[in-house]
């Protein structure tokens, strides 16, 4: 390597200075520019995936004046239920607290809830609180969440897999509705020996409910694109068939 | 809209290349030697290889992997100047670190169901710390050295990813006794060992990412009020935290001794100007320490300003990426991880560029993937292993769920 | 998840944030005291760059040869000693006792640490040695030996220590900056080293001085420019007025003005109008103002280093108060302050940045540095500063105390300032003149301080005459300060 002169260099390394600031400029511009190019494929992307994150839907059996019944709510992997409207399940129904309750998805296993401190949930009938393991109750495909007032059927989409236990059996033995009011308690055990199903309601203090009151079947049930569903819920006009559609044929009879 | 569609991906790792190979190629010119042109072309070859063939082996963010490239090497071209052995080592410290995020990113894709590590990991990290409080090596006021044989690491250094680790894996679940219990711990040890500056970052990510696990913003407010009480007893306490804080007010006033590395430090970045003295000219062996804790300023002398901008931009754009990765993360034990990780690195580099630039008092922390430090480097690496992975794990789930659209039509 | 997700983009924003706050903060202070930081004695680079650059030229404006290095590498000043002594403050001595001067703030042009790119090639061509670019300065280097050749002239001034500032006040180029007592930089004997009276300090720049009455500028400009009942009511001065248990304000040698107005009281000076005003202003609107005027402001010029003047804060007592009013308590400034806020009151109300450089220029005749005006802020409003105007037009002009300073043929208008303080216990007096030349083709203004007069002297009696020195100088020589 040929030595260079010292005023040689120099003038080498003033006239360099510009380059590596330009260089540094064009390195961070780019790399400002590869990130907004990729926020905008996975913007794409996820407006091609709707459910992209979700593995099924909540659809509400039972709700309140805020929440219409047959509303579907979209459920994540992982996230908070409850009556504030942050929440990644928005459920404002008596009965619900804030942040009820916190609920993740386990493949193999299905939606584990658990509960926060001084709230309560019934899967299938079995009283959940914040002490209790969330892995012996999942909420599997078809499984009857109740909180508050609430009552709410999970449909898992497919290719998801749950637990074996609920998913052939699509019409709940027995609903288990807890007291209204701000501590969610369980006021009875489960049900399970009635042949029966019991549908009990709170009402001007009797905490039972008429017998008429009792789930829908499926098949009267509208179907999600009728018009009492409220827009948000409603499933996107691309004429594309939803996988949760797919529920209809598991009830179908 | 051909104007709209992404650059390629290579695009930065080339020019990443490209600039360094003219940076070693001048260095190269100045000292005339044949040995010394290795470095031009090596380390180019090196992040070019690096950036197209490791993510070909294991799913990796390229764009992370070329701005860490980019750190790296300009901590080695900065070394280089000055003593071309101490660039010999980072380069091997690069290496070891790139091995270190490729195992913390496997580690996170493969046990991502969490928990049952983080108690493990929590008992190793706190006997690591206690170690230096035992048999510790004391250097620059601070005992926070151990020696192993041959090898000198720094353990707070190391148990940075454990704590990431553990406390977004425990907060995740809402278990806070352990978290309150590690979180403490760890700053007793840290404060014992002297080491205030890493134990501010310890506690300022703690509290981060117990904010952004519960929301609470009371235990956010206490935090602060507590982290400020427990300042200012120090300040009473401790005297060399009032010495820092005397040098940080006005460094002239003993410019010889107390002041000496502050005033060094200001002397260089305004010697540099926009565009820098000129790389291999100036005189950057004049800042103390110019090696770890006031490399920005070496880089600010050589370079200029407006290339000591861009160092800092790049560390925020590795906090926007690695915040839309959390963003993008399925469960909140990953999203807490990523951020959590990016927190420790952006807060190190905002503590110590502040610190350079007389913004906030002198920490004793160093610059992230530039200062030269083996365990540095290393916990760095690792932490962006821990990005990488849940980063890798957005990905599949993506691509799973792509797939499971295509089942449902 | 949705409150996490919502969460990390805060804290990640916030991160970001203070990221460009640090740019921006690396930016801003570099910009500012950059310059300070590289002429520090602590940089390296610069010691041994002056190993191997010869230095380059300091011219006045006029292009005069102030300083210049020669063949042997020493450096060579103006030939007289007289002209060498009344610029040794502003270029600097030889062993760098006298602080922040010209060889040392700009030592990163003289010795060509930034240099450019063409200068290197000019140079590897030419293979010429290393030096220096040339700075040129706005001083007129005779206006400087005629300064202070004016404090020796007059038998109550001559001796004494001192200091004046002369500068454009409309451009804020500085024409000539004194300090005595000077020394010859050529000829430092042990005596100069060990100098009670410290010959190496720049009293221009650094003295902290009470104002006098010079400081009744800013209280009549409070008066004025709130609305003051004061401004337009005539007032009774009895020759002393009783603020409290401990202190009467007296005026000067006792005299009673009887019925005056606002112009009067200014002209003659009445320290018990000004301290009555004072007290009916109150504490709150005097700092307002003072601050208005650039007391208690962090001076940051590009090419000076000026001590920051002080106005007490907060809530004074009376004495205090009714003292500040005719500018006797706590208030202490330098003359270059005080010269800028008379350039100020004469620029209708904008104060402009004291300049010295005016051109840098290479070796090769290339351009590096070109000087531009700059305003630093606004003092008060137009239609205030030309009722100032006038007011200090009948000081000087309308048999005010300033009448010493009146030149004929110029538009001379000013404040006279006697003022005390105690220095280790013992009395002194200052006398202060500062005036201005009205007329737009010479906008200069004057600031003399002159330290330790005789009791009974006042700032008309010392200061003016030198003032009028200067300006009569300036008549005779327009084109060397234009």
């Amino acid at each position: 390597m040929p030595y260079v002169s010292a005023e040689l260099y120099e003038v080498i390394s003033l006239a360099m200075r510009y380059v590596f600031a330009f260089f540094g400029v064009l390195i961070v511009l780019r790399a400002f520019r590869l990130m907004l190019a990729d926020r905008r494929a996975n913007r794409s992307r996820l407006r091609k995936l709707p459910d992209a994150g979700t593995v099924g839907e909540l659809m509400v059996l039972r709700g309140s004046s805020e929440l219409p019944e047959n509303t579907c709510l979209p459920v994540g992997r992982e996230g908070v239920l409850g009556s504030v409207r942050g929440c990644d399940l928005f459920v404002p129904c008596p009965g619900v607290r804030r942040s009820h309750l916190d609920f993740i998805w386990e493949d193999g296993r299905g939606l584990l809830l658990l509960p926060r401190r001084g709230c309560g949930a019934a899967v299938n009938g079995a009283v959940l609180d914040s002490r209790s393991d969330p892995r012996q109750f999942p909420l599997c495909h078809g499984g009857i969440l109740a909180v508050g007032d609430a009552v709410l059927r999970l449909h898992v989409f497919t290719g998801l897999q749950t637990a074996p236990q609920g998913t052939d059996n699509p019409m709940p033995e027995s609903v288990f509705f807890p007291e209204a009011g701000d501590v969610c308690q369980a006021a009875f055990p489960p049900a399970a020996a009635q042949p029966v199903p019991q549908v009990q309601h709170p009402a001007q203090g009797s905490p039972w409910v008429s017998p008429q009151e009792m789930p829908v079947p499926p098949e009267q049930l509208p179907s999600p694109s009728s018009p009492g569903i409220p827009e948000a819920y409603a499933p996107a006009s691309s004429g594309r068939v939803r996988r949760s559609d797919r529920w209809k044929e598991d009830w179908s009879e | 809209m051909s104007r709209k569609r992404a650059a390629p991906k290579r695009g930065l790792s080339g020019l990443v290349a490209l600039f360094f190979f003219l940076g070693f190629g001048l260095l190269a010119l100045k000292r005339g030697t044949l040995e010394s042109a290795v470095p031009a072309l090596a380390l180019p070859a090196v992040i070019l290889l690096a950036s197209w063939l490791l993510p070909l082996l294991f799913p990796l963010d390229r764009l992370l992997l070329s701005l860490v490239s980019f750190l790296s090497g300009l901590g080695i071209l900065v070394l280089y100047i000055t003593d071309p052995s101490l660039a010999l080592h980072q380069m091997a410290a690069c290496g070891v670190g790139l091995a270190a995020m490729l195992c913390s990113a496997s580690f996170v894709r493969l046990h991502s169901r969490r928990s049952g590590w983080a108690m493990i990991l929590g008992v190793l990290g706190l006997t690591l710390l206690c170690l230096p409080v035992l048999f510790g090596k004391e250097m620059y006021g601070a005992r926070n050295w151990l020696d192993i044989g041959a090898l000198s690491f720094q353990p707070s250094e190391i148990v940075k990813p454990v704590l990431v680790f553990c406390l977004a894996a425990w907060m995740s679940e809402r278990r806070i006794l352990p978290c309150l219990l590690f979180s403490a711990l760890c700053l007793l040890l840290l404060m014992l060992q002297k080491d205030l500056g890493t134990a501010l970052l310890y506690f300022a990510v703690a509290l981060l990412i117990w904010w952004m696990a519960s929301g609470s913003l009371s235990v956010l407010a206490a935090g602060l009020l507590g982290g400020g009480a427990a300042a200012v007893w120090g300040y009473h306490h401790f005297a060399h935290v009032r010495r820092r804080v005397e040098i940080w007010i006005d460094p002239w006033k003993d410019y010889q001794n107390a002041g000496y590395q502050l005033v060094q430090s200001l002397v260089a970045i305004a010697s540099g100007g926009l565009f820098g003295v000129g790389l291999g000219l100036g005189a950057p062996d004049s800042i103390p320490i110019h090696t770890s804790d006031f490399i920005f300023s070496a880089v600010c002398e050589q370079f200029g300003l407006i290339f000591g901008a861009c160092v800092l931009s790049v560390y925020a754009l590795l906090i926007w990426r690695s915040a839309s990765v959390a963003r993008a993360a399925r469960y909140r034990f990953h999203g807490l991880l990523a951020m959590g990780s990016a927190l420790f690195l952006g807060l190190q580099a905002f503590l110590i560029i502040g610190g350079v630039l007389k913004l906030i008092p002198l920490t004793g922390v160093t610059l992230p993937f530039v200062s030269y430090g083996g365990t540095s480097m290393v916990s760095s690496f690792c932490l962006l292993g821990l990005i990488q992975g849940v980063e890798s794990l957005n990905r599949e789930a993506l691509d799973g769920d792509a797939h499971l659209a295509m089942l449902g039509t | 998840m949705k409150r996490q997700r919502y969460r990390i983009k805060l804290i990640a924003m916030l991160l970001i944030l203070c990221f460009l706050g640090l740019a921006a903060w690396g930016a801003w202070s570099v910009s500012h005291y950059g310059n300070r930081w590289f002429s520090h004695a602590g940089n390296v680079r610069l010691n041994a760059l002056k190993k191997e650059v010869t230095e380059g030229d300091i011219l006045d404006r006029n292009g005069i040869l102030l300083a210049h290095t020669n063949e042997n590498g020493v450096r060579v000043f103006r030939e007289s000693a007289a002209d060498r002594s009344s610029l040794v403050h502003i270029l600097g001595d030889r062993q760098r006792q006298i602080a922040n001067t010209v060889e040392s703030l700009q030592a990163g042009y003289l010795y060509g640490y930034q240099s450019s790119l063409p200068d290197a090639v000019y140079r590897l061509i030419r293979k010429t040695g290393r030096c220096g670019n040339n700075v040129s300065l706005t001083i007129d280097a005779d206006l400087c030996t005629e300064a202070a050749a004016a404090f020796m002239r007059h038998e109550k001034t001559g001796g004494r220590s001192g200091a004046a500032v002369v500068m454009n006040y409309r451009t804020g180029e500085i024409l000539a900056m004194i300090s005595l007592p000077s020394f010859d930089p050529d000829n430092v004997s042990e005596e100069i080293i060990g100098a009670l009276d410290q010959p190496y300090w720049n009293r221009a720049l650094q003295a902290q001085v009470p104002p006098g009455s010079t400081f009744k500028m800013v209280t009549a400009a409070a008066m004025l420019s709130r609305g003051s009942a004061g401004a337009a009511d005539p007032f009774v001065c009895s020759g002393s007025l009783e603020v409290s248990d401990t202190f009467t304000v007296h005026d000067f040698s006792g005299v009673s003005h009887g019925t005056l107005m606002l112009s009067q009281a200014f002209t003659r000076s009445c320290n018990v109008f000004f301290a009555s005003q004072a007290l009916k202003l109150g504490s709150d609107a005097m700092q307002a103002a003072a601050e208005d005027f650039g007391f208690n402001r962090n001076f940051l010029f590009r090419d000076l280093v000026v001590s920051n003047s002080a106005y007490p804060r907060g809530a004074q007592s009376p004495a205090a108060l009714a003292a500040s009013g005719y500018g006797q308590s706590a208030i202490t400034l330098s003359p270059m302050h005080l010269c800028l806020m008379t350039g100020a009151v004469a620029n209708d109300g904008i104060m402009m940045e004291p300049r010295v450089v005016r051109s840098v220029r290479s070796a090769s005749g290339a351009g590096v540095l070109s000087w531009s005006a700059a305003s630093l802020m606004t003092v008060c409003e137009p239609s205030v500063a030309r009722q100032l105007q006038l007011l200090m037009k009948d000081a000087v002009q309308g048999g005010g105390s300033g009448a010493a300073a009146a030149v004929t043929t110029l538009d001379i208008r000013g404040k006279t300032g006697t003022s005390e303080s105690t220095d280790h216990g013992s009395k002194v007096n200052y006398g202060w003149f500062t005036g201005y030349n009205a007329q737009t083709d010479l906008p200069v203004a004057v600031t003399v301080l002159v330290e330790n007069i005789p009791d009974g002297e006042t700032g008309g009696t010392t200061a003016a005459r030198i003032v009028k020195d200067i300006f009569t100088y300036i008549r005779n020589h327009p084109d060397r300060v234009q």
